[in-house]
């Protein structure tokens, strides 16, 4: 089924269509993620996510509202595939003994690795703002785990930069509050 | 929507509006709302707490906070592998850059085990492999017991890059001191160790620019080495915006210097920054700021960004981390105390936001650390009189005590703490001096460092683009400048600095400028130093090497042998300063026409010089040079030949075949080949210096139309008149923009390729053009009317009488101003002859010619090929009189030029051959030996061919041929 064809379908509220989209687009975005680290260093979400789009979307003509659709799954598949593979390191870790000696572990694997907690916590802090204010915790996704830049959610979402740039900040300020330590 | 949804609603609102407000109005909303509803008041108080604390998490992606994805990622290599000369054994360990392997030398050269690191793909591989070709000598030169040695590097066979260093069998410093459990004097200690080593690089201006934990191991035997110097900047994008995304992802964010972030300069300081955070990590596991993930963020909050105290930190860990880093004996409040005091002032110091105000060299912290170590006042304190006194007390607790005691009854409370307070302040006053004096040759150090890297940022065509381009000279001069501006209040300083940049002006050729600088720097020297010292003697050498160069020898003399004699007093060990003085002085000599002196002195500055050689091999091979060139001018060519060649060997042994030296070197030897007539032995010899000139200076540099000239008129002597051609050609247009007498020497030659090529219209266009260049340049020289001489001699051959017969005149009257020049006077005449013989005025031609011949049988005896061309050339005359009573002396002329020129192979014998037998046969024909006539010019023609040069003379022997009823082919 082409990609159009789903987002069309979970748009309309098709539940196999969504999670069948979902499925595709985990598989895709975490094989473009994998790629892409044995190339450069700094890895961008975003170009992920429109790389994937480029992919699976083809070069045709696509309705905005699809756009929109796409990228707030996406997000959701990345912040999916982020908290997995947290998850799945700490169990590594636990499970398998002292890392191997590296000549050359970056400073920012080390802050990486110092972060899963915060990682986690901020998965947690996301679950209870979904609870009050879902639009907030869906433009977290996009932001974050995404990686979209505000103009582009504002071009998809068709909404003002300057009202997503104050949310934004509100949300930024809850998650802040939840994750800071008691 | 639910009640929770709804109250978020109302505290979202408020957020809203209050969030934009500045604090004074937002303070006051706050205090309002809390009237109205304290509940909500305070959830939006939090909420703004939040919002002003820094979310370095949520500021950046999430994948940035994940850049290890797939930690079973591995890619395509395999043990086995070959890259370079090298075999992949075992992989060690991957990172940031790249992974890296176990490997050895797979070319069976000799047994190595070494680290080889592959570059990931991604990078500018062309860019970085271009820089690492430059920087890979200076790299591999760093040889210090604590530092990682690089071997070599290149483009594996898919293209990416690599290099090849020691393999260290070892673990990262922060990890081995905590699993060794080390106690905090340990850690110090290893750090200046770490110091050190860094502090020798930065002497060798290198900076590492990306230290950080995992770039310091320590080995099997617990020493401390450094990985990776300047590999960072290697990886780093051209522009040199380290800013950008491209450029901090070859920096570790937590570990760079806010220049770094910044995009400022970087130099020494900014290791000496890592070398703060590094300790703080070493001491507390810990570094003393929290950092924003994303560049844009990090870029934005650096500037002020909070700093702790590494005591603070230890105060605050765990009871397990602490264990973890010292073991259980230890506990945080404890730790937090010994770092307390110096151990935080000396991590503060080098840690400072501005590079300026951190410890100016890696030597200077490992300096305060090791006072650390030994309970002494560190520098970085030094301003506080209180903490001397404390320190010194805590020091000397026995000793103090007793003193007190002693003083106290002696004198009272009052001169105890005087007495106490001055030792103390004496002891720091040493250090301070030594602070000062070890900080002063490092800020030179750096000066001059810094107006290197000047010099390389200026080759850089961004840079370039940027700003307008200055020459190296320019640079220097602005250097020069700057020196006098900043260090004005510091003349010693100011005059070792003016010393160095000086002597760059003498590299970049720029002498008068060089001149000026070094005098001063000798007047600011002798006022310092003392017109004694060691230092004004250098100086004045220096001084007396640049009037040299400015060739004002008459100048440079005196000073050069009043800089020899100062040396010998103030400065003896300074070998090759001596050694270099003295051969200058031997080139003065030289010239001057003492060669005995010459020979002494440039025989004793070698044996100075092979006493002193430093294995760089540069100035010795410029000492046997020397002796080369006075050996030469004196006329013994095997010798000379023999110190060019060793000179040779010596920089192609130390600085590679292809260094531009061996090119000078080259051409040396190859005059002197030439000279021995070993023709094409000397070709060769010029033909590897061009080939080197061309590799390694600019297209159309000086050198190689110098080159070309000697090689060009080589060719022309070896009949080789097309590729003579060639070579005089480009000669000419390399030259010709500075008018040089070299442009002239070219033309000149170029002129005397045109008539041997029998083009006599080229020729006295060339040599006309030569002429107007001598005079331009030298005046009324020598080289100016001899120039005059050939002009009119190609004059005559293209049948320009009068134009000749002026300018031999116009020659003649100069030249009678001159001191008198046997060479040139001959010359002339012999010119006067051809002219007198060509205009029909045969007496006057006779007498010329005679007068010529025995000039130079007088000059250079019988056998000489200028003695034979004058006698076939008054023979010529003698006959053309038609007078039969002169017949039986043109006959003797020519029987005797023939019996020297008839053992000889060589074009101009054969030609001059064929000219005698042309004069026999018409001396045969006048007394009516026609059958001999016949067989002469017979011979003549065959001969006449060879040199297009000898056409007219050819054209004569066909006429004569004719008229003798031969039939000549045309």
């Amino acid at each position: 089924m082409e990609i159009t064809e789903l987002i069309g379908k979970a748009r309309e509220g098709d539940a196999r269509a969504s999670e069948h989209l979902f499925a595709v687009l985990y598989d895709e975005l975490r094989r473009l993620a994998a790629g892409q680290l044995r190339g450069a260093e700094v890895m961008r979400a975003t170009s992920l996510v429109h790389e994937a789009w480029l992919k699976l979307a083809g070069h045709g003509a696509v309705v905005v509202n699809d756009r929109s659709h796409y990228f707030s799954v996406a997000a959701r598949v990345m912040r999916q595939i982020v908290i997995d593979h947290v998850r799945a390191r700490g169990a590594l870790r636990r499970g398998g003994g002292a890392a191997p000696a590296s000549l050359d572990t970056t400073a920012l694997q080390v802050a990486a690795e110092e972060r899963d907690e915060s990682l986690l916590a901020l998965d947690a802090a996301l679950v209870r703002l979904a609870a009050v204010d879902a639009d907030l915790a869906a433009l977290v996704e996009m932001r974050f785990y995404a990686g979209l830049e505000l103009s582009e959610i504002a071009d998809a979402q068709q909404r003002s930069e300057s009202s997503l740039k104050r949310d934004w900040r509100r949300a930024r300020a809850f998650l802040q509050r939840e994750m800071m330590p008691a | 929507m639910d009640r929770r949804a709804a109250r978020w609603n109302a505290v979202a609102a408020a957020f809203d509006a209050l969030v934009e407000l500045d604090p004074a109005a937002r303070a006051a909303r706050l205090a309002q709302l809390r009237g109205e509803d304290p509940a909500l008041a305070e959830e939006v108080a939090t909420l703004l707490r939040a919002d002003g604390s820094d979310v370095p998490l949520l500021d950046g992606d999430a994948l940035q906070a994940l850049p290890n994805l797939h930690p079973g990622e591995r890619d395509d290599m395999a043990a086995g592998h070959r890259i370079g000369a090298y075999r992949l054994v075992r992989r060690l360990g991957e990172g940031g850059m790249g992974v890296v392997w176990l490997a050895e030398r797979a070319d069976g050269g000799f047994e190595q085990t070494v680290a080889l690191k592959l570059l990931k793909r991604g990078m500018d591989t062309h860019a970085i492999l271009h820089r690492f070709l430059q920087e890979r000598r200076i790299l591999a030169r760093l040889a210090h017991p604590h530092i990682v040695r690089l071997h070599d590097g290149g483009m594996s066979d898919d293209g990416r890059p690599y290099y090849v260093m020691d393999y260290v069998d070892g673990e990262p410093l922060t990890t081995w001191a905590a699993g060794k459990q080390l106690d905090v004097r340990v850690r110090v200690e290893l750090l200046a160790a770490v110091a050190d080593a860094v502090a020798y690089a930065h002497a060798q201006l290198v900076v590492h620019r990306d230290l950080k934990p995992s770039n310091v191991m320590v080995d099997a035997h617990g020493a401390p080495r450094v990985l990776d110097f300047g590999i960072a900047k290697l990886l780093e994008p051209d522009n040199g915006q380290a800013h950008t995304d491209t450029g901090l992802r070859v920096l570790s964010p937590a570990y760079a210097a806010p220049e770094q972030i910044l995009g400022e300069p970087i130099g020494t300081a900014t290791d000496v920054y890592a070398l703060g955070l590094l300790l703080c990590e070493l001491l507390v596991g810990r570094l003393p700021h929290q950092r924003a993930a994303t560049v844009g963020h990090l870029v934005q909050t650096v500037g002020d960004e909070p700093t702790e105290r590494a005591s603070a930190l230890a105060a605050r860990l765990a009871r397990g981390d602490v264990a973890a880093l010292y073991g259980s004996a230890v506990d945080a409040r404890r730790l937090a105390r010994e770092l307390g005091g110096d151990l935080d002032l000396i991590i503060a110091t080098a840690l400072q936001r501005e590079p300026a105000r951190r410890y100016a060299t890696a030597a200077a912290l490992a300096g305060d650390l090791r006072r650390w170590l030994a309970g002494r006042p560190i520098t970085a304190r030094a301003d506080s009189a209180a903490y001397r006194a404390r320190r010194f007390v805590r020091r000397h607790r026995l000793g103090v005590a007793a003193g007190v005691l002693v003083a106290l009854s002696l004198l009272g409370g009052l001169g105890a703490a005087l007495w106490q307070a001055r030792i103390a302040s004496a002891e720091a006053q040493r250090a301070e001096a030594a602070r000062a004096s070890a900080e002063q040759a490092l800020l030179r150090s750096e000066r001059v460092k810094q107006f290197i890297l000047a010099l390389f940022h200026e080759q850089d065509p961004v840079a370039r683009a940027r700003a307008q381009a200055r020459t190296p000279a320019e640079l220097v001069r602005e250097g020069i400048a700057e020196v006098d501006r900043n260090l004005a209040g510091e003349a010693a300083l100011q005059a070792e600095l003016l010393r160095d940049l000086g002597e760059i002006q003498l590299g970049v050729d720029e002498p008068a400028h060089a001149r000026d600088t070094l005098q001063r720097a000798w007047e600011l020297h002798q006022r310092v130093s003392g017109e004694d010292s060691a230092a004004a003697a250098e100086t004045l050498a220096a001084y007396a090497e640049a009037v040299y160069a400015a060739k004002d020898v008459a100048t440079a003399e005196p000073l050069l042998r009043e800089a020899i004699r100062r040396l010998q007093n103030a400065a003896p060990d300074r070998l090759t300063r001596l050694a270099q003085v003295e051969s200058t002085l031997a080139l003065i000599e030289l010239v001057a026409g003492r060669k005995d002196q010459a020979e002494r002195l440039a025989r004793h500055a070698l044996d100075l010089e092979r006493r002193a050689d430093d294995g760089h091999g540069t100035q010795l091979a410029a000492r046997l040079a020397t002796l080369g060139m006075v050996q030469q001018e004196s006329g013994r060519y095997d010798e000379a030949l023999a110190s060019y060649r060793e000179a040779l060997a010596i920089v192609a042994a130390r600085n590679g075949p292809d260094h531009a030296r061996a090119a000078l070197l080259h051409v040396n030897v190859a005059d002197v080949l030439r000279v021995q007539r070993h023709y094409p032995q000397a070709l060769v010899e010029y033909e590897a210096a061009l080939r080197i000139e061309r590799r390694q200076l600019p297209a159309g540099h000086r050198l190689i139309g110098i080159t070309l000239i000697r090689l060009g008129d080589l060719q022309r002597r070896m009949q080789q008149l097309d590729a003579a051609d060639r070579s005089l050609s480009e000669a000419i247009t390399i030259l010709a923009p500075a008018k040089s007498g070299q442009y002239a020497q070219a033309l000149q030659f170029h002129a005397t390729l045109a008539r041997a090529r029998g083009d006599f219209t080229l020729a006295v266009q060339r040599y006309g053009e030569s002429f107007e260049a001598f005079r331009a340049v030298t005046g009324d020289s020598l080289y100016t009317w001899l120039t005059a001489l050939m002009h009119a001699d190609a004059l005559v051959d293209a049948g320009r009488l009068d134009e000749a017969e002026r300018r031999l005149q116009a020659a003649r009257s100069a030249l009678a101003r001159m001191p008198p020049d046997e060479y040139a006077k001959l010359y002339a005449t012999g010119v006067g002859g051809r002219l007198h013989h060509a205009q029909g005025r045969i007496e006057a031609a006779i007498q010329q010619r005679r007068v010529a011949l025995e000039g130079l049988l007088a000059m250079y005896g019988a056998e000489h090929a200028d003695v034979q061309e004058a006698r076939v050339a008054l023979a010529s005359s003698l006959l053309a009189a038609h007078a039969p009573e002169r017949r039986s002396e043109a006959a003797d002329l020519l029987q005797a030029a023939h019996a020297v020129l008839a053992g000889r192979d060589d074009p101009d014998a054969r030609a001059l051959v064929g000219s005698a037998l042309l004069e026999r046969g018409r001396l045969r024909h006048a007394t009516g030996d026609l059958a001999g006539a016949r067989g002469d010019i017979v011979q003549a023609l065959r001969e006449l061919q060879l040199r297009p040069g000898d056409a007219r003379r050819l054209r004569e022997a066909r006429a004569f041929a004719r008229g003798l009823g031969l039939a000549t082919t045309r």
